[in-house]
């Protein structure tokens, strides 16, 4: 199967990476649950399960920051070494490709920011171990940052597949992405209204990444 | 030879000029952000009104030029007074009446918002109070144990229980607006507290707001409800019951009195200070103690049962009212202030003390910032000619069109400015129009000199969008890509 293929490679060429998120996501989670595994002491939990500036805000920049680091990592490794005509010569679309790399991309940043945050709600939602109330209704703006974190990682990858100047028109896709992010995923109203808006912008970076597949000069 | 390619798309385009325009505007603003501080900024006078510990009620001023200010007051004549550091001025309390409460909940609003708080126990309880954010919204309390962690009860309106409150037993509350109302919904502490709504952390003992003072807050906390009455939260054994039943309350307020403020014999207790809740009905200001626990009642003149104030309770059986009132055809508000007696007969009135924008409008320091938002010539001249000058107008005592003509001459500098930057990218599109061999018109260059650098991205895009079709590079012949010379 060389879905199954690419899938692995594409894994082990983001291994560091995941190494790395998943390490910065451990080390919020457990100060959210009252240890600083930095100092090594033990304290009481301080936030109140999601409704705290960390699920907020500081977990939500870090997955920004994982997002961009996937989406260039994925191309940019690619460009490099000059493996995207070895890729596109596979007897399977270039599309096709793509889609599996996205959606391991994708796997990866959803994996690192939402495996570990659920066994966090499920231990806060034990009695006694937070003296404070953990109400699942307040972690839908969290699995909604998650998800227009999408958006991050697929201008992150088009820009990848841009051959732009790095200081012309190259990263403007990112600031886009950048300024939805901030716009759509800080504000607590009209959540199914940003949600339509997050598909409908991760649908304009699909057909913009699709161009790039098809017009992009490779060589 | 081959066509060049241009390697563009909708989606991308559409991408690309978001993302320009929202990298100029922001470089922009960081731009302006950072000449406008090296820049001189103008004179500011603002005025309010504010009443002393002894009653007499002054005017605030405060002037500023750049970072030098100056605070003063003077009395309702304008002659200057000198206040001593035990007379701090104070505002007075703003009350509402129920028809201006702004509806801000929203069915949307996902979130249930947490208000975390500690009662005077000896060994402090975690206490939460949960607005669930349906239309009304609606409110319980949860209440936890510092040492196990552990959940003890809730708290609905039929008092203490061991389960969740049903939606019958939750209390109902008054319209939210924004995190600040619960000032006005919510009282559990003498002193004004702001409770951050959004993000919220689990109460300590270090919050420090577990003094026992003597008052009711020592045991209560108080809880207004959607359908305009008060309940009293037992905070040590969870009951509730009605406060001040015979009330309707429409708006509700800490406040500590001075003694001042207070009938002689109010007291025998030897305090400087003496906390309570005010509240508004429908035609009375209610003032209730916490300490000695019985109350002053004062009546609301009919002409402001239906209007929003600010009041002050006087030490000789007066109250005085502020209130706004906005001047006709301007974004302009007069405050007026209105002496009672507590049956609600009018002592005296003064119309017009002072007046006040309705918002403050200094666009002489923030020009480069509107520039930098609307970059062109023309959309930032007809900026000018659309926005208000009455505060200009009435604080430079001209007229509207003088005043109008004062910003056009105030923001000379960004205009020409802009008609610099309009005149070089027009001159950078000729260039380039000329260097790919593609047509324009002298309309176009007008386009770009007046409009900027949007009117040069949108032309651009539409220009160029006249070359031949583009051909993806998996159908173009190779012969286009190596151009090799025809033969013969």
């Amino acid at each position: 199967m060389w879905s199954l293929a690419l899938i692995r490679k594409e894994f082990w060429q983001l291994l560091p990476l995941q190494i790395v998120g998943l390490g910065l996501m451990m080390l919020y989670v457990f100060s959210l649950c009252g240890f600083q595994p930095l100092n090594l002491s033990v304290a009481y939990p301080t936030d109140i399960p999601f409704f705290n500036y960390t699920t907020a805000n500081t977990i939500p920049i870090l997955g920004g920051c994982l997002a961009i680091l996937l989406g260039f990592w994925q191309t940019l490794s690619e460009s490099y070494r000059g493996t995207w005509l070895f890729l596109w010569h596979r007897p399977v679309s270039r599309m096709h490709v793509t889609m599996v790399k996205l959606l391991t991309g994708l796997g990866i940043l959803w994996g690192i920011l939402v495996l570990p945050m659920l066994v966090y709600a499920w231990w806060a939602s034990i009695p006694g171990n937070v003296p404070a109330p953990m109400l699942w209704e307040n972690t839908a703006m969290y699995w909604k940052s998650c998800f227009g974190l999408s958006m991050v990682y697929l201008s992150s990858f088009l820009c990848g597949l841009r051959q732009a100047r790095w200081h012309g028109s190259r990263l403007l896709p990112l600031i886009v992405a950048v300024a939805a992010a901030f716009t759509l995923l800080s504000t607590e109203y009209l959540y199914t209204a940003t949600l339509v808006l997050i598909i409908v912008i991760d649908c304009l970076f699909l057909a913009a990444i699709h161009y790039q597949l098809t017009h992009e000069d490779f060589s | 030879m081959s066509t060049p390619v241009i390697r563009k798309s909708w989606p991308v385009v559409a991408l690309l000029t978001v993302g320009l325009i929202i990298a100029y505007v922001f470089g922009a603003i960081i731009v302006s952000s950072i000449v406008s501080s090296f820049l001189p900024g103008p004179y500011r006078h603002q005025k309010s009104i504010v009443a002393t510990g002894s009653g007499e009620i002054l005017i605030q001023h405060y002037e500023y030029l750049n970072s030098d200010y100056e605070q003063y007051y003077t009395d309702l004549d304008g002659e200057r007074k000198e206040i001593t550091a035990t007379d701090s001025p104070q505002s007075l309390t703003h009350l509402s009446s129920l028809k201006d409460d702004e509806d801000y909940s929203s069915e949307q609003y996902r979130r249930r918002l947490i208000f975390a708080f500690l009662d005077r126990e000896q060994r402090p309880r975690k206490w939460y109070f949960i607005v669930e954010n349906d239309k009304p919204a609606t409110g319980y309390f949860e209440v936890y144990d510092p040492l196990t962690n552990r959940r003890l009860f809730f708290v609905g309106r039929q008092g203490r229980s061991e389960t969740r409150p049903t939606k019958s037993d939750v209390f109902e509350l008054p319209r939210i607006s924004g995190d600040y109302y619960l000032q006005s919904v919510l009282l559990i502490n003498e002193t004004p507290y702001y409770i951050n709504g959004i993000h919220g952390t689990i109460p300590s003992s270090s919050w420090g707001s577990a003094t026992r003072t003597g008052s009711l807050f020592d045991t209560f906390g108080f809880l207004r409800s959607g359908d305009n009455r008060v309940w009293q939260i037992n905070f040590i054994t969870g009951e509730v019951s009605p406060f001040l039943p015979e009330l309707r309350v429409h708006d509700m307020k800490q406040l500590t009195l001075n003694r001042e403020q207070l009938p002689a014999d109010w007291t025998q207790a030897d305090r400087r200070t003496e906390s309570g809740i005010i509240v508004r009905t429908e035609d009375a200001l209610v003032w209730y103690s916490l300490h000695e626990e019985k109350s002053l009642r004062a009546a609301i003149p009919k002409s402001l049962q239906q209007e929003d104030f600010s009041a002050r309770l006087q030490g000789d059986n007066r109250v005085v009212y502020l209130t706004s009132s906005d001047m006709e055809n301007q974004q302009l508000r007069e405050l007026n202030l209105l002496w009672t007696d507590f049956s609600g007969d009018t002592i005296d009135e003064k119309k017009g003390v002072i007046t006040q924008p309705t918002y403050q409008q200094n666009f002489q320091d923030n020009r480069w910032t509107a520039a930098a938002v609307v970059p062109g010539f023309l959309p930032f001249a007809s900026l000018l000619t659309i926005m208000p000058v009455d505060d200009l107008a009435q604080r430079e005592e001209i007229t509207q069109a003088e005043a109008r003509w004062l910003i056009v001459r105030q923001s000379t500098d960004v205009l020409l400015t802009l008609l610099v930057i309009g005149g070089l990218l027009a001159a950078w599109f000729y260039r380039a129009c000329h260097a790919r061999s593609v047509e324009f018109s002298w309309m176009g260059l007008a386009w770009i000199v007046l409009m900027g650098p949007f009117g040069y991205i949108i032309l651009r895009c539409v220009t160029w969008y006249r070359r031949p079709a583009l051909q993806p590079i998996e159908s173009r012949p190779g012969i286009d890509i190596i151009s090799l010379p025809q033969a013969g």
